[in-house]
């Protein structure tokens, strides 16, 4: 009997370093999910400002812009001047906890090519992947429809991407394109 | 004399300049003054933060589970603080980039909590956290202020027209950040101030 309470003791002590981290993890977690439930709407707010703004400077004269479903309205006094949509997706930074690349870009109604992107947020390295957000590089895609805008590898391709940056670079490309199909389905008149 | 617990961090065992730890934000975000401050604020509350929650539950950890205890309240501190930034700057949060959510790695804390803040009561850890943190601020706002002055020709944001013609443009590259933290360091060493 003695032996089994003692045997059972020491198994209990084994466990305390498991037990504490548990703790530790769950007490950590709750605490990141009460942040998370505060902020995240204060979160959607900032963004949803800044996607406002970026908005009104892809399309300068309109007067309006209609939320529809996956992509937004470029209105100028009830005529339709643009369609714009948000395209998101992991850039570098993800692999590190950062969060993901996210821009809004403009097409034009007629040949669907693009006149305008902005970066809303991003986490890439300063100096390097956050060049993504300079005037350079995004006044690249003006003009480029599905057909060729592409990434400019051995000469092919007609978007330079960014030195040392080259994923930083490609995700800017690739969820622009695949947006920017999907939208060309969405819009009414196909 | 208790208030050395804070006085120590600031200059005498400053992180930068004396212990060399935590580099890496160090040579990153010191392109402008604006960025460098910001890390100093993100720095001090996951610093302090974590130095006052590890010495109030050191009791309670078990020695050989210590490391990834330290690690999941240093981690959680920093998500936390990203969310913080997240919500109230975008400009901010995209300026400080990946470096953020690196927070979590930054050896002055860790270095801190193990070898501070575990050992001692929550008050000196306060102290200890709060003068390392005005230390670190302290360097970095120094690079970053020098920096952005011969490298972008601004200060603040504010652009001086002197050097605002010609910029040094090596300032403002990685190569210009090991230049400012050696010479800084140079003379710090030569005044016999560390």
């Amino acid at each position: 009997m003695e032996g089994n309470g003692l045997r059972l003791e020491n198994r209990l002590r084994e466990l305390k370093p498991v037990v504490v981290l548990l703790v530790v993890c769950l007490v950590a977690g709750g605490a990141l999910a009460l942040t998370h439930f505060f902020l995240e709407g204060r979160i959607t707010e900032v963004e949803q400002a800044e996607i406002n703004r970026a908005l009104s400077e892809i399309f300068p004269p309109a007067t309006s812009f209609d939320k529809e479903d996956g992509y937004y309205e470029a209105l100028e006094d009830e005529s339709v001047i643009g369609y714009a949509a948000i395209a998101e997706g992991p850039g570098y930074g993800a692999t590190f906890g950062g969060c993901d690349i996210k821009l809004v870009f403009g097409i034009e109604p007629d040949n669907k090519t693009i006149v305008g992107v902005r970066i809303i947020v991003h986490s890439e390295t300063p100096g390097l992947g956050a060049r993504i957000t300079e005037n350079w590089f995004l006044e690249q895609f003006k003009g480029k429809s599905l057909e060729n805008l592409t990434l400019k590898k051995d000469n092919v391709g007609e978007i330079d991407a960014i030195t040392d940056a080259t994923i930083s670079s490609e995700t800017v490309v690739e969820i622009i394109q695949e947006k920017l199909e999907e939208m060309v389905g969405l819009l009414p008149e196909g | 004399m208790k208030l050395q617990e804070f006085t120590k961090g600031v200059v005498r065992k400053n992180p930068v300049f004396f212990l060399v730890l935590g580099l890496c934000p160090t040579l990153a975000v010191t392109t402008s003054v604006e960025n460098a401050l910001g890390m100093s604020v993100s720095v001090a509350f996951v610093l302090i933060s974590s130095n006052l929650i590890v010495s109030a539950i050191k009791g309670f950890i078990p020695r050989n589970v210590r490391i990834p205890c330290f690690i999941v309240v240093i981690a959680s501190l920093v998500t936390i603080v990203e969310e913080l930034i997240h919500a109230t700057s975008l400009t901010l949060y995209t300026n400080l980039g990946i470096f953020l959510p690196l927070i979590t790695v930054n050896c002055i804390i860790l270095g801190r909590v193990e070898a501070f803040a575990s050992k001692r009561s929550t008050f000196d850890s306060l102290l200890d956290g709060a003068g390392m943190s005005v230390g670190f601020a302290l360097a970095i706002i120094c690079v970053a202020a020098i920096r952005e002055l011969l490298g972008a020709g601004e200060i603040f944001g504010y652009a001086v027209p002197a050097i605002a013609a010609a910029p040094a443009l090596a300032m403002a590259a990685p190569p210009g950040a090991f230049l400012t933290i050696g010479i800084l360091l140079a003379l710090l060493k030569r005044k016999g101030v560390l």
